[in-house]
């Protein structure tokens, strides 16, 4: 078994490092407060071949790996926490799902403008009774001519508010077979953006509501039975949700390291105190034991997409471990560490929503236990008559 | 035309240096090291001189530890076509490096040498005047501008109170300054391709040169902490300081 990084995964991780130190570390904090997605950091990336860095170069990508792309997210969130948003929409989001399925054509249409920076993609699967529960999803299509109309409505979408392209979760029929996914673009007839709301972390999101909208055929990106090799596209936006998390919880962690180093009170540095040092302790070993077990999750993943089981253990953890960190770091700060004059607050509140966000700790734990036991566990009431385990 | 760029293994620019406790020099194990970022400068000039046509072949060249390999690694990465490490325990000084550079000179025969103008360690600023001295060879230093015509380089340097304009007889021996250029980052399918790339081991006694240090350092010291500042009630306070305490006014 071998720790350490190869020499070309070192030698990019330098490279993405200095460009992030150089062009994205001043700034952090207004980005962060801003809310609004930075499209001009997104078109500065993919000049700088930081987006599809998984992605074959034969469709406009890098040629790279998973881990690959993981050692970017962790570089650049840590020069500047809320660029790794924009690492995520172009490498971990609904773009590698999308890439993943696309046909020729629809490659031709999106991942072009999408690896450029110049177009967002979303992904909208979470509906009002729809959530950890997700297979229950109501939005559906109807057949019209060769193509399709679409009704339904969707919450809680990342980048609601100015993602050109959606790639949203729908039914063709019943059950979990009947699950599959279209692409949607803004503006479209009878596809209404509501009115934002506000998340804790500071970003919105806003309804969608498909009235009747027309999907042409060539806008189907996977028919009835696709919601399994959706869901193993969505491994990979965990992986980068996990990768997050635990940067950041780095980010805050350093942070507080120099702060407990030059912060004096009683007449010495914080980090003389052994209840600070602890706190140390304890944030290393979790961040630690977090990043070892999404680089095994990601290297593991020999497709590009991670297993349902490594992924979900990865997402835990680093959820946790960021969270944790994020929140100690702010009790080592103190005021500090409290008020917006740092970016210690933001990720605080950014890492709570991670443990909600792409499949929340519960449903992780609830995968996990399934791997352990090697049996399915229908979370649904047992119905008179039939034993559990039917679907989702 | 050929064109060797050496790079140099130093302590990242980012990374706060320590004296090392036998004060014999500063702690490196376990620290991040990283191309000199004038070498780093040096490549990009080779490399944007073989985009636009001006020369057929860039040779990186390293000279210190297996590690520099990495560095000479990067160098690939960011468009050199072939790198040597001379691969010696020795903390090599300027005057070893250039004998060593000389030696490969007249190995490779390249038509021009862009080295960067100094390493961030020991900030000497010797390599390139010495290399040039040896060879005979025409020398730019602190340049923030080339370009290279039939048989000569015109070239800017940096020099006190201005630029200087230049026109040196090829082959020379260029160094190059912080505004010469912006170094690109190498990408990822760049890192890859450079993997394939072929790396030469060579060893100082295999090219003849001598490169026992003829310097010896005594002692390395932490410079002095600053002492922490006081604080004035006023303008009126301010003036009287500066004219009866500090006696500058
Ligand atoms: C920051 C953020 C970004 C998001 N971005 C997107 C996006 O881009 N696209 C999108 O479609 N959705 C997005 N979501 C929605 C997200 O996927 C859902 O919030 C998540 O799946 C949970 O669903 P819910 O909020 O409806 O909670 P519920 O499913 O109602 O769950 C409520 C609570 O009950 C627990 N719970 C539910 N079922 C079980 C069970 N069987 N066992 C144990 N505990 C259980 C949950 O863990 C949770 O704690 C985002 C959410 C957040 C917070």
């Amino acid at each position: 078994m071998n720790f350490e990084l190869s020499e070309e995964q070192r030698i990019f991780r330098d490279q993405v490092r200095a460009f992030a130190e150089c062009h994205l570390k001043g700034g952090a904090l207004a980005r962060a407060h801003s809310g609004s997605y930075p499209r001009d950091i997104a078109r500065l990336m993919a000049a700088n071949g930081l987006f599809g860095i998984a992605l074959p170069e034969a469709v406009g990508g890098q040629g790279g790996a998973l881990l690959d792309s993981v050692i970017a997210l962790e570089e650049v969130s840590l020069a500047c926490p809320r660029s790794g948003d924009v690492i995520q929409a172009g490498n971990f989001g609904a773009i590698r799902t999308f890439a993943e399925y696309a046909t020729a054509d629809q490659r031709q249409r999106y991942l072009k403008p999408l690896l450029a920076g110049e177009m967002l993609i979303s992904v909208a699967m979470t509906e009002p009774d729809a959530g950890s529960a997700v297979t229950d999803l109501k939005s559906a299509l109807k057949a019209d001519g060769e193509g399709w109309r679409l009704s339904g409505s969707k919450v809680f979408v990342t980048n609601s508010e100015e993602a050109d392209l959606f790639l949203v979760y729908c039914r063709y029929g019943p059950g979990v077979e009947g699950i599959g996914s279209v692409l949607l673009e803004r503006g479209a007839e009878g596809f209404e953006i509501g009115r934002p709301s506000q998340y804790m972390n500071g970003e919105s999101w806003c309804p969608l509501f498909f009235d009747g909208v027309y999907v042409p055929p060539e806008n189907v990106l996977l028919g009835r039975g696709g919601f399994k090799k959706q869901i193993s596209g969505f491994n990979v936006e965990r992986l980068g949700n996990a990768t997050r998390a635990q940067a950041l919880g780095r980010y805050c962690f350093n942070q507080a390291r120099d702060y407990a180093l030059s912060r004096q009170q009683f007449g010495r540095p914080l980090c003389e105190f052994q209840g600070i040092q602890w706190k140390f302790a304890e944030m290393e070993i979790q961040l630690e034991a977090a990043r070892l077990l999404l680089y095994r999750a990601a290297t593991r993943a020999e497709t590009g997409l991670p297993s349902a089981q490594d992924t979900s253990i990865a997402k835990a953890m680093c959820n946790l471990a960021g969270h944790f960190a994020a929140n100690e770091s702010m009790q080592v700060m103190g005021g500090m560490g409290y008020s917006a004059d740092t970016l210690v607050e933001w990720c605080l509140r950014k890492t709570r929503g991670w443990l909600i966000a792409g499949g929340s700790l519960e449903m992780m734990k609830n995968r996990i236990a399934e791997g352990i036991f090697e049996r399915r566990f229908s979370q649904r009431p047992p119905r008179a008559g039939a034993r559990a385990g039917a679907d989702g | 035309m050929k064109i060797l760029v050496p790079v140099k293994r130093v302590v990242d620019f980012n990374v706060k240096v320590r004296v090392k406790a036998d004060h014999t020099g500063v702690e490196t194990a376990n620290v991040k090291m990283s191309m000199n970022p004038f070498d780093e400068i040096a490549v990009e000039e080779a490399v944007r001189l073989k985009e636009q046509g001006a020369a057929s072949e860039i040779v990186a060249v390293s000279i210190g530890v297996a590690q520099c390999q990495e560095t000479i690694r990067t160098a690939l990465a960011m468009g050199a076509d072939r790198g040597i490490l001379i691969e010696t325990r020795v903390e090599t000084q300027p005057l070893a490096v250039a004998k060593l550079l000389k030696a490969l000179v007249e190995r490779e025969s390249p038509g021009l040498v862009i080295l960067g103008k100094q390493a961030i360690d020991d900030d000497c600023n010797q390599t390139g005047q010495m290399l040039a001295a040896l060879l005979g060879w025409a020398q730019g230093t602190f340049i923030s501008k080339a370009k290279i015509g039939d048989g000569k380089a015109e070239v800017v340097r940096e020099v006190d109170g201005g630029l200087e304009s230049l026109v040196l007889k090829m082959p020379a021996v260029l160094t190059a300054d912080l505004r010469l250029n912006e170094p690109r980052y190498a990408s990822l399918p760049n890192i890859m391709k450079a993997k394939k790339k072929p790396i030469e081991t060579l060893t100082p006694e295999a090219l003849g040169v001598d490169v026992t240090p003829r310097i010896a350092t005594l002692k390395v010291e932490e410079p002095p902490k600053r002492k922490a500042g006081g604080k004035v009630a006023g303008v009126a306070e301010l003036v009287d300081k500066l004219k009866n305490e500090a006696k500058v006014i």
